[in-house]
């Protein structure tokens, strides 16, 4: 495993070292030696590939490092052939031809450390094309547009690899790694990989990644050991915080086009406004949503047979959301904010009792965490007089040393 | 199909796609009759794989004559034509392909009633990376006379690619160079 983790490093190296040379832009060359330069990367990196499945076709440290090394260099010479030629175009559209040349690379060389190096890349395009493509004219911001989607089309490229590596129940050093980098690029994705009904995508986006987790990792030892379980869980979180802001859950939902902006409107493809850039591609959000739900209930379902002792904050997320999002459309403003603030104390509450029932140090912390941010939170956008507020955080404070004191007393 | 012939498959085609560039751009830069000049201002970012450029600013402002309802990042058609004095201008867009080949594809960047700003293909100059802060530094007496810098460009049915940029009738590069020699 050393040897493979050092060997990918080094390739990432040497690569970047390669790509870095010939990015210098050797323009006192004539352009035929530039165009020839241009292709010595891909040559290198096919060479170094022969190489290894000729001569050490059962070494996993060559597979994997002559794939990696084979990816970065197709990439530098598609990079230096748009270099010669001028060629325009943002760096996304440059990630996104790179990538679709990485994925048969994948499977050639049946490299997860090139199907990482693709997640990443993926994730690094889809969040490159959100924020290049945010446009602020005349008071009106609009957002990416369904550009975002094709993340999830360039996601469904390395899911075959993950079925024959990932297998329910078998934690290995492998699965655990590809375990990681996807569970961090889902829910990463979930913030602003849709482009429709973003709220209810990313609720069950989320929830999905933690019941695959309870498949495919249900038998970790650790929380490295359950990288879905433990990226969900701090998604669920943070989404939950971040709409626990006052107006934060309504701009959401005027984004969606469910209810009707105080200024006006954004980009409403599913109204018809405009002349839609893409207007069958926003149907897209829909059958990723349908997609979503079946999987969360399928892989929830298979939970249920083997386990009943579930996760209840996880288990309730999914309809509070949807609660929330229905008292939201009928204006109960204070009423939602109440509901995802208690939410956030079950959540603190939830990990809390686990944490101290399984002797889980760092559970105990997560529930702190979630119950201390939250009031942090609610100090700054809480309109109620100052003197509450000051005995309520002296409550905290007294509530959180007893809790202290009971701990350590419980640890000696 | 055993495995050798797969790799070689997948390894060719993973070099045709830069052969297929090469190619495609060279037939483009070939024909002499797609030619045409913009005057321009320049700024200097950088890019990880492909190094060091300058952004290329042309008149991006498009004013229509009949209001046409455009989505940020719709694909459209951009028609180029010459005023009297030989300098290329974006005249109009269309979300169909005009029936003469001046024209090149691109993406709206915004809209608003008549006027379309449009995103332009041939924006970016790849610069050795000593030369492009030098670029950026005599942004000034780079831009002091419109006309004297100016990126000439091959357009032709839908497909754009910057040839060279130009100050005053000389390769930007060799006045570049020139500024490296006397500082």
């Amino acid at each position: 495993m050393t040897l493979i983790v050092v060997g990918i490093l080094a390739t990432f190296s040497i690569g970047g070292g390669i790509i870095a040379l010939l990015a210098h832009n050797w323009d006192d060359f004539p352009k035929v030696v530039r165009i020839i330069l241009s292709f010595i990367p891909a040559i290198l990196g096919i060479a170094t590939f022969l190489y290894s499945e000729s001569k050490y076709r059962d070494s996993l440290t060559w597979a994997e490092c002559s794939s990696v090394f084979l990816a970065l260099m197709i990439g530098s010479t598609i990079g230096l052939v748009a270099q010669v030629y001028n060629m325009g175009g943002s760096f996304e559209d440059f990630l996104f031809v790179w990538l679709v040349m990485i994925l048969p690379i994948i499977y050639l060389g049946n490299s997860s450390a090139t199907a990482i190096f693709y997640i990443g890349l993926s994730l690094t395009w889809l969040y490159l094309t959100y924020l290049n493509s945010f446009r602020f004219f005349f008071g009106f911001g609009s957002g990416a547009g369904n550009d975002v989607l094709w993340f999830w089309i360039l996601f469904l490229g390395v899911v075959p690899h993950l079925r024959y590596h990932l297998q329910p129940g078998r934690i290995s050093f492998r699965g655990v790694t590809l375990g990681w980098s996807v569970a961090i690029a889902l829910c990463m994705a979930a913030f602003i990989g849709f482009s429709g009904h973003r709220l209810i995508n990313s609720t069950l986006l989320i929830t999905l990644v933690y019941y695959i987790g309870k498949e495919y990792f249900g038998n970790g030892n650790s929380a490295w050991q359950r990288p879905f379980q433990s990226i969900s869980i701090l998604s669920i979180f943070l989404m939950t915080l971040i709409y626990s802001g006052h107006g934060l859950l309504r701009f959401t939902l005027e984004r969606d086009g469910y209810i009707q902006s105080y200024y006006g409107a954004f980009d409403r493809e599913w109204q018809g406004e405009g002349i839609p850039a893409t207007p069958y591609f926003y149907y897209f959000n829909l059958v990723l949503l349908f997609a979503m739900a079946f999987g969360a209930g399928y892989f929830f379902w298979r939970e249920k047979e083997r386990n009943s002792d579930y996760n209840k904050a996880i288990l309730v997320f999914p309809g509070m959301i949807l609660l929330a999002i229905l008292l939201q459309l009928f204006e109960f403003e204070t009423t939602t904010r109440i509901l995802i603030n208690l939410y956030l104390l079950f959540m603190a509450w939830w990990y809390l009792r686990e944490g101290w029932r399984m002797r889980l140090g760092w559970l105990v912390f997560f529930a702190a965490l979630v119950f201390s941010t939250t009031m942090i939170g609610r100090y700054f956008d809480m309109d109620i007089p100052f003197w509450i507020k000051g005995m309520m955080y002296l409550g905290l404070g007294a509530g959180l040393l007893w809790f202290n004191k009971i701990y350590s007393e419980e640890k000696a | 199909m055993n495995r050798k012939f797969i790799l070689l498959i997948v390894l060719g085609l993973l070099l045709a796609v830069p052969i297929g560039m090469v190619i495609r751009n060279e037939m483009l830069l070939a024909d002499e009759g797609s030619i045409y000049k913009f005057t321009l201002q320049p700024i200097d970012p950088s890019d990880p794989v492909r190094g060091k450029y300058i952004i290329l600013r042309y008149n991006t402002m498009i004013e229509l004559d009949e209001p046409i309802q455009l989505q940020n990042g719709e694909p459209i058609y951009v028609e180029v034509k010459k005023d009297e004095n030989g300098w290329a201008y974006f005249s109009n867009v269309s979300t169909t392909p005009p029936d003469h080949s001046a024209y090149f594809k691109t993406t709206v960047n915004y809209g608003y009633e008549r006027t379309v700003n449009i995103n332009v293909p041939f924006d970016k100059y790849f610069l050795n990376e000593n030369l492009a802060p030098l670029a950026e530094s005599s942004y000034a007496e780079l831009t002091r006379h419109g006309e004297e810098f100016y990126a000439e460009v091959s357009i032709t049915n839908g497909e754009a690619l910057l040839r060279g940029v130009y100050y005053m009738n000389r390769p930007l590069i060799d006045h570049l160079r020139e500024m490296q020699v006397d500082q």
